[in-house]
């Protein structure tokens, strides 16, 4: 309650000093100019979408520029700093995306228009994207389901293409990066071409480094106090080496292009993190950047096609692609149980193929009215080996149609409306594994997963609305209905769950999670100011979660059975954010986030729920300073401070209030024909010791990192 | 124009409104009052070194007696279940499995908010030395978890608590230089007071880098006197890092009682 007496006197205050703004300063609004604009994409400062459901629906953008001022470890934690954005992290090498609260296959990731398919239902599995090679970004809060299919519950991160070099250019792009906290050094580099139309971008990705530092000396776990030696997590160390091509041409008829991308990864695991810590495995061997046992090593490959071709009313764009996403999860075996130890370490292997394709056709000859009319479809086989089992192998099939419209009534509104029909499909033959007596004699074998052989269809909708009522307001509405085929793990999981102790048991007559959301957004413009509001409310008639039975698991070393079931939930929170420029050259944004849920059946919260926060952001991009020198010279600070998270599931600990403190600055040189920019970021600054309830660590109770310098240095020519 | 700013701010604040309702939270569980408690136990709890670290929650047993423990289960909502988990940890990572380790597990219903049990754990005569953790968890009706209480308990087996001895000819010395291709050669004894019947002889190394590996694992076969011999040869591999690396020999005899001795090994390229 305490939080929505300080949320509603923020946006008073907020409201105050809107309105005491200079009335004399209108910027022009004009919706129908804006929405006409390139391909009736929409603005949104110098952005312009071209995702129609954006025009009702949150949507935030980043430039390269912005994503590299703010650079965190990784792609997702840099986009956390965005309102409604945040991050399920493990560690600093691995972070998944959450919107509004919503996460694992809750959220779509696009990159170049492909769903990006790579075991997103785990905890601890992380988005592989290479973060140096997003060049653009657009995150839509909302239901996407009409567009996307199934998954797009909390929204869509849509990674877009680089932009296409310059005609008749070569261009060479370096990055050295270094951060002080786990001694990261990182190299990029980019080569950019394009000669008639006929085009080529390469780059070159590595990252190393070593176990990071926190500011403990000790973490407490089940009463005991244990060491952190040097301050630093033993085994979190990493590294990445990523490459990605694309070419293509671009012609007057429309473009096409092949993108090849590569993803590798090997991150350690803190060594106490797969079972109970104990103080003899954390001991300092001094080896920061040794990745030992466990750590996962994930490759995820992919070949996407892009093509757009231009017709006298309209366009067609086909997205193909192609993904091989293989994880390994290394761990030595557990002793416990009966029958020979299983050889090696390789606990986890999955290999996830992924056939995509999207075609639309996009109707604009009209003035008023223009649609997206698609098919989409996509194809998976999973194959899995270890010594551990969790997921069988299994084949699924989706297949989904849809036609999304929109009328522009006048100049100052509009409306749209979509519908789709999705087709599932899933399959996996029954898993055995062997059973032994005590004294190691093979006595048969028990069903780990039963056989699956399931069909879904499902209609998705949504209808939005937006509205100039103001020169100054511009307000947006949508209704739309959610949907998500559940994961196979929901349907055949059946072990046990490292570090949490946790016997997750599927059920394979799950039907799919669905619910209604309602969105709303708010624009205020003046000259100065900008004002954007958006709530939520999203009501879910069926959402999976993890249920405690009260019985404990017959296997040994393990906690309590959890089953996966359905249970009807409420969503609801809001973003704000005003932006204001406050004189020449002096910026001031402030932006909060509040998310808050019920599952309806416990009468809790759904765990790894973000808590409320507000990001204090001042800005100054000193003028008249002397060109060459110092071109795009920014200075900001930043305060972000987390509330106290006590709104938790059924054994999920409550997590204290922390508040943060950043300094970004960058400046570019120009001497002579290159263009070197420097990026300075000091991140934690009071070296705060704080847990995240975020964090896949904080059922540890292990601190998160402590003060760490970024600096980064590209050069362009 | 204000009637239609004014109806829009009522909309948001409507959907605030409804954002904000909804049933209370149920009230966080009170770890004070939801607790496993140990009240006696039939050895004294003592500290101990456990995998070269000291714990304080040790039982020292001896195989052929049982373990007797009396815990006292309490909670705010009814209780429903109990676990008493035994299992090894022999080799403080727990990646063996031998086959006669001993083990227990146990998972009881129980009701009401307060309860209190004995339980008569058998530890069989032939149980291997060692050490093994012994957890034990509760939870309530509505799925709740208690933080669980955890005992490092160290057995040694009644009929033999003597381990073997290591004797080496080769390397020369416990202090050698090798170069990357070339052959290491370990050659010698283990002996035993009683009997090395399915013991074995381990040999793990961990280079300048940290990496550990395996580098050999004799297994002694089930008619094994108190004499084993060995000669192996290992042949340093291209990517063992350059530097001091610490190989270990480690000898388990016939109950799991163990002797190991360290070899430095100066590897360069």
């Amino acid at each position: 309650m305490r939080i929505l007496t300080t949320f509603y006197c923020v946006l008073i205050l907020l409201f105050a000093l809107i309105h005491t703004g200079q009335a004399q300063d209108r910027q022009p609004f004009d919706l129908s100019k804006d929405t006409l604009v390139l391909e009736q994409a929409i603005v949104r400062e110098d952005y312009l979408s071209r995702t129609p459901i954006a025009r009702t629906l949150d949507l935030q953008y980043l430039s390269s520029a912005q994503l590299l001022l703010n650079q965190g470890n990784t792609f997702i934690h840099t986009l956390e700093k965005l309102p409604g954005i945040s991050a399920i992290h493990t560690g600093v090498g691995i972070s998944k995306p959450v919107i509004r609260g919503m996460s694992l296959n809750r959220v779509i990731v696009n990159e170049y228009g492909i769903r990006q398919e790579g075991q997103q239902w785990g905890m601890d599995h992380g988005l592989e994207i290479d973060q140096y090679n997003v060049d653009r970004v657009e995150v839509i809060k909302g239901p996407v389901s009409v567009l996307y299919g199934s998954d797009g519950i909390g929204g869509v991160i849509n990674i877009l293409p680089a932009h296409i070099p310059y005609q008749d250019t070569f261009g060479i792009e370096l990055i050295n990066t270094y951060k002080s906290n786990n001694d990261l050094l990182g190299w990029s580099g980019r080569v950019l071409w394009n000669k008639d139309g006929y085009y080529l971008l390469a780059r070159a990705t590595y990252q190393d480094y070593a176990s990071y530092r926190v500011p403990a000396e000790t973490f407490m776990y089940n009463g005991y106090t244990l060491p952190i030696y040097n301050q630093r997590l033993k085994n979190t160390a990493g590294k990445e080496l990523n490459f990605s091509l694309r070419t293509g041409v671009r012609k007057k008829w429309g473009n096409t292009s092949i993108y090849l991308s590569s993803y590798r990864q090997k991150a350690g695991f803190f060594v106490g993190a797969f079972g109970v810590p104990r103080a003899y495995q954390l001991t300092d061997n001094g080896h920061y950047r040794h990745i030992g046992l466990p750590y996962q090593q994930i490759n995820h490959t992919k070949l996407i096609s892009n093509t757009t071709i231009f017709l006298a009313q309209g366009r067609i764009e086909a997205d193909l692609g192609i993904q091989l996403n293989t994880r390994k999860e290394m761990s030595p075996p557990h002793a416990h149980g009966y029958g020979p130890a299983p050889q090696g370490n390789e606990a986890l292997a999955l290999d996830l193929y992924t056939l995509s394709a999207n075609i639309r056709y996009i109707y604009n000859g009209d003035e008023r009215w223009s649609s997206t009319t698609g098919l989409s479809f996509q194809q998976q086989e999973n194959k899995r080996g270890g010594y551990e089992f969790l997921i069988p192998a299994y084949t699924s099939l989706q297949a989904g149609i849809y036609n999304f419209t929109e009328y522009r009534h006048s100049k100052d509104l509009l409306f749209n409306a979509g519908i789709r029909l999705d087709y599932g499909q899933q399959s996996a033959a029954a898993a055995y594994t062997f059973q032994y007596d005590s004294a190691g004699n093979e006595t048969g074998q028990t069903q780990r997963s039963p056989g699956i052989n399931r069909t879904y269809f499902n209609t998705s909708g949504s209808v939005g609305a937006a509205w100039k009522i103001h020169r100054n307001i511009k307000a947006t509405a949508n209704l739309g209905s959610a949907y998500r085929m559940p994961v196979m793990a929901e349907l055949t999981a059946n072990g046990v769950h490292h570090g949490t102790f946790r016997h997750e048991m599927g059920d394979s007559s799950l039907k799919a999670e669905q619910g209604y959301m309602i969105d709303a957004g708010m624009v205020f413009t003046q000259k100065n100011h900008q004002l954007r509001l958006s709530p939520f409310l999203n009501y879910f008639t069926h959402y999976i979660y993890l249920s405690p039975s009260a019985r404990f698991s017959p296997l040994p070393d393990a906690g309590q059975i959890y089953l996966y079931r359905g249970a009807t939930a409420l969503f609801a929170g809001l973003e704000a954010q005003a932006d204001w420029d406050l004189q020449t050259g002096w910026q001031n944004k402030l932006s909060l986030e509040y998310v808050w849920n019920e599952n309806r059946e416990s009468g809790l919260s759904l765990p790894f729920t973000p808590p409320f926060s507000i990001l204090e952001e001042i800005t100054w991009q000193p003028q008249g300073l002397q060109r060459k020198l110092f071109r795009e010279t920014s200075f900001s600070l930043s305060g972000q401070y987390f509330a106290a998270q006590n709104r938790v599931d059924r054994n999920e600990a409550s997590t204290a209030g922390y508040f943060l403190l950043n300094f970004a600055a960058a400046n570019t040189f120009n001497i002579a024909a290159h263009k070197l920019t420097l990026f300075l970021q000091l991140r934690n600054i009071t070296n705060t010791n704080y847990m995240n309830n975020m964090s896949r660590y904080r059922i540890l109770n292990l601190p998160e990192q402590g003060f760490n310098t970024q600096l980064m240095l590209r050069w362009a020519w | 124009m204000k009637t239609k700013i004014r109806s829009i701010l009522a909309l948001f604040s409507l959907l605030l409104l409804l954002a904000s309702c909804g049933k209370k939270q149920a009230a966080p569980v009170n770890t004070d009052a939801f607790k496993i408690e140990v009240l006696e136990t039939s050895v004294p709890v003592t500290t101990a070194e456990v995998c070269g670290t000291t714990c304080d929650n040790v039982l020292q047993l001896t195989s052929g007696t049982p373990l007797s423990l009396s815990i006292a289960f309490s909670g705010q909502e009814n209780l429903a279940q109990y676990k008493i988990d035994i299992h090894s940890n022999f080799d403080c990572h727990a990646h063996e499995r031998p086959l006669s380790e001993w083990r227990f597990l146990k998972v009881a219903d129980i009701s009401g908010k307060q309860i209190t049990i004995t339980e008569a754990i058998p530890l069989p005569a032939d149980a291997f030395s060692g050490n093994y953790h012994c957890i034990i968890r509760l939870i309530d009706e509505k799925g709740n978890e208690a933080p669980f209480k955890e005992f490092n308990l160290i057995v040694s087996n009644a009929g033999d608590r003597e381990a073997p001895v290591i004797t080496y000819e080769l390397p020369a010395s416990d202090s050698v230089s090798i170069q990357k291709g070339q052959d290491l050669i370990f050659k010698g004894t283990v002996t035993d007071n009683l009997s090395l019947s399915n013991g074995r002889l381990e040999i793990t190394c961990v280079t300048a880098d940290g990496t550990d590996y395996s580098i050999i694992n004799e297994a002694f076969s089930g008619n094994e006197s108190t004499t084993h011999t060995f000669q192996r040869t290992y042949t340093i591999p291209s990517y063992f890092a350059s530097g001091l690396a610490i190989f270990r020999l480690k000898a388990y005899d016939k109950w799991n009682n163990q002797s190991e001795q360290l070899i430095k090994v100066y590897i360069s390229a």
